[in-house]
């Protein structure tokens, strides 16, 4: 299978447009603004991304997020004629097209984040922060725990099956799964101190700290395409703002 | 200690659990006492530098550890950036990264599976990982502390030519192991007991010495006292005669007897796609004991753990005494069936080991005197009476084992599946959980374990079920299976030492104890 078309960017290019995406989903509060930009991360994740997988499971949870926004941020927005009023809820249009623009902007970040995490591993993205410059310690933290969540996870699903081999019921109300959650949490916690000291050792004799800049594996160069994008990107985001400020995009100005 | 170790050569450090093979591995990558705090006398010399004051670093690139605790010791996500890892902190160019990342993991027989991400990998899978990124290192001493123990006999195998082709390209490589086979291909062997050098030798002379094998707690392989080693195989000494054989013939379980377990064109796919049991089938019958042996990822888990009701069929049924385990209450099934885990320590929580095995029990709401019955009952079982008031972390791991066994015995089950319940455990703590397995199966509790030990197969099976990519590949009694080289090498086994040792000879043996009897 070929592989996905942003993949073949550098990790720093891919984080730069991510980081642009999610300032250009900021940037604007209007619907008529972010749906566009949502519907165009939508589109470059399944076209660029290949992340139809990923995005149809977290569809409902973005059909709920744009739902909730519609409906919660009315109640604290004043401005605007009265759409729909409900004993002490009231709902004005600008209300609701805030929360439209609010719902569409999350749902945008998720997909957007979504389809980098497809096409970038936690390698990647201590790649690219590096060539931002940030410090190797916080990379390999970073990368740590990305590699230590799945481990954390597997311990947790072994002691469930283990006590539950043994008879515990843990029961259907989450008051009660807390109460008898105590055999899982000191096995999971034991393991955890016992897996961060032997990572630790692991880490120093695979020679961490050997040298201030491992070799990039595999080394990745920067082509035209990334400066390109890079320079698109750096346009985009200075017009957007600048749009922004002239007061076009915002149903509410006086807000993000 | 004194110890020494030119290049090019290997040695294996053979001892019971506690004897400090792992502490003396951990001295020499300077773990101890750097990271592990202790005191430490003498010196230790590493490609002519003395270790004193340095830390494990400092030795990056020249010393390699392959951890027994393998899955703790990983630390990227994928394969391919696993293996880099360690090449790429110690500033080896881009370019011969990838050539030293694709040796390893043809080495290891990983080669194909660079993009899989590391938590989707079978616990053998992950052991033949963690030795790839250390054969990276290119280092020039080489630490495998246990570094077989999860591994298929086909692995262990290959892990014996690796060590081999360290040894040829001048490296050194220290082994530390509990299963004394492992060491007859090195060219060393040192026996420790309780922190002690109690010799050191070829492996040949040293493991066939009953004395000093008992003084390290290893189990003496001492039928090879009647071979000449030629290369990697074995040949019987002139004047040695073959005796009539004899050997214990296992009581079968009767016909008539009922089945207990019943698996019909069972198939489990997990979520993320992968099938791990296509259409297997499979009956185990009243008081059986039966071993469920084959390579790793071939699914001998989860048909386990579809039997204790842990996993759903996505097709055919698995029934224990009639009933899908997963549809019945989780108390009834834990009195049904009892679950022993590989590692002891995802299960014990308690204080003490009394409140450890008396837990099950209380779950089941019973009366305070039976719980204590049981609870007294199950820690005689396995052999710790009169230390239920101990912590049972501070046990030894074989020990903590006996007490998950202890709290899985408490529920009284009528069927026992364990496993790989012997991994890590030294000779004597072996014998000691499985002798006590044995006794209950004699009181007629059913007994179903995985395990790639084909010496403990040989020792207590009575009926041995090979299974491979999903499926039963074969079944029957361990004689006739462990016999079945073709049957065996399908699945990445073979067969024990013993009963090669005995099939060159014409001897229908598969216990070394069968051996030694038939050459007295």
């Amino acid at each position: 299978m070929r592989e996905p078309a942003l993949k073949k960017l550098h990790p720093a290019t891919r984080l730069a447009l991510l980081a642009t995406t999610l300032v250009l989903l900021t940037t604007f509060n209007d619907p008529r603004y972010v749906g566009p930009l949502a519907a165009g991360v939508t589109l470059a994740a399944l076209c660029f991304c290949r992340a139809g997988k990923s995005l149809r499971r977290a569809a409902p949870l973005a059909a709920a997020f744009i739902v909730l926004s519609v409906v919660l941020w009315p109640p604290f927005i004043k401005a605007g004629d009265t759409w729909a009023r409900l004993w002490v809820y009231r709902a004005t249009d600008v209300g609701v097209l805030y929360g439209l623009a609010v719902g569409l902007r999350i749902v945008g970040m998720l997909f957007a984040g979504l389809a980098f995490l497809g096409v970038t591993t936690p390698e990647d993205f201590s790649e690219a922060l590096r060539s931002f410059r940030v410090p190797p310690g916080a990379t390999v933290t970073l990368t740590l725990a990305f590699r230590l969540l799945p481990v954390m996870f597997e311990a947790s699903a072994r002691a469930l099956e283990a006590q539950r081999a043994r008879g515990l019921d843990f029961g259907s109300s989450f008051l009660s799964q807390a109460r008898r959650s105590l055999p899982l949490v000191v096995p999971v916690f034991l393991y955890s101190l016992r897996s961060a000291d032997q990572l630790a050792t692991s880490l120093e004799l695979r020679g961490y700290g050997a040298t201030r800049r491992p070799t990039p594996y595999p080394a990745r160069r920067t082509s035209a395409w990334d400066w390109a994008l890079a320079a698109a990107l750096a346009a985009g985001a200075a017009a957007a703002v600048a749009l922004r400020l002239s007061g076009s995009g915002a149903v509410l100005p006086g807000r993000l | 200690m004194n110890l020494g170790l030119e290049e090019g050569r290997t040695l294996g450090i053979l001892g019971h659990s506690g004897a400090g093979k792992s502490t003396l591995l951990a001295a020499l990558g300077a773990v101890v006492p750097a990271v592990k705090k202790g005191s430490m006398r003498g010196d230790i010399r590493v490609c002519g530098a003395s270790l004193a004051g340095k830390r494990p670093r400092d030795l990056a690139g020249t010393v390699a550890f392959v951890f027994e605790d393998f899955d703790a010791a990983l630390v990227a996500t994928t394969v391919e950036d696993e293996v880099a890892f360690g090449p790429r902190h110690l500033g080896v160019p881009g370019v011969e990264i990838g050539g030293r990342v694709a040796d390893a993991l043809a080495a290891c027989g990983l080669a194909g599976f660079e993009g899989r991400r590391v938590e989707t990998l079978s616990g053998g899978q992950k052991q033949r990982l963690a030795v790839a990124a250390a054969l990276a290192a290119d280092a020039s001493l080489v630490l495998f502390d246990e570094a077989g123990t999860d591994l298929d006999p086909a692995g262990k195998a290959a892990l014996k030519n690796i060590v081999a082709e360290l040894a040829h390209r001048r490296r050194a490589a220290v082994v530390a192991d509990n299963d004394p086979a492992q060491a007859l291909a090195l060219d060393d062997a040192a026996l420790l007991g309780r922190g002690e050098l109690v010799a050191r030798g070829a492996p040949q002379r040293i493991l066939t010495d009953g004395e000093l094998c008992s003084r390290a707690g290893v189990a003496p392989l001492t039928f090879l006292k009647y071979f000449d080693r030629r290369g990697a195989a074995y040949v019987l000494r002139p004047g040695v005669e073959i005796a009539a054989l004899t050997h214990e013939e296992r009581p079968a379980p009767a016909a008539a007897r009922p089945p207990v377990v019943v698996a019909d064109g069972l198939t489990v796919t997990y979520a993320g796609g992968i099938t791990a049991l296509s259409d297997f089938n499979l009956t185990i019958s009243e008081g059986d004991v039966v071993a469920l042996v084959g390579e790793n990822g071939g699914g001998k888990t989860t048909f386990a753990k579809a039997v204790a009701g842990l996993l759903e069929p996505a097709a055919g049924v698995v029934r224990v005494r009639g009933h899908t385990p997963s549809a019945v209450p989780t108390k009834r099934r834990a009195q049904t069936v009892g679950y022993l885990f590989q590692n002891p320590d995802h299960q014990i929580f308690q204080a003490t080991v009394r409140d450890e095995v008396a837990f099950g029990p209380r779950q089941l709401a019973l009366a305070h005197a039976e719980i204590e019955r049981r609870a007294a009952a199950a820690v005689a079982a396995v052999g710790l009476g009169g230390r239920e008031d101990e912590d049972p972390f501070a046990m030894p791991k074989g020990d903590r084992q006996r007490v998950a066994l202890a709290s899985v015995l408490a529920m009284e089950p009528e069927v026992l599946v364990m496993d790989e319940p012997t991994t890590g455990l030294d000779r004597r703590e072996v014998a000691a959980l499985m002798d006590a397995v044995a006794a209950l199966n004699r009181r007629g509790t059913t007994v179903v374990f995985i395990t790639h030990a084909m010496d403990v197969v040989a020792d207590y099976a009575r009926r041995v079920v090979v299974v491979a990519g999903g499926r039963v590949l074969g079944e029957g009694d361990p004689r006739r299976i462990l016999s079945d080289d073709e049957l065996l090498s399908r699945a990445g086994l073979e067969p024990p030492l013993a009963a090669r040792l005995g099939r060159e000879l014409g001897l229908d043996v598969i216990t070394g104890e069968e051996l030694a009897r038939a050459l007295r």
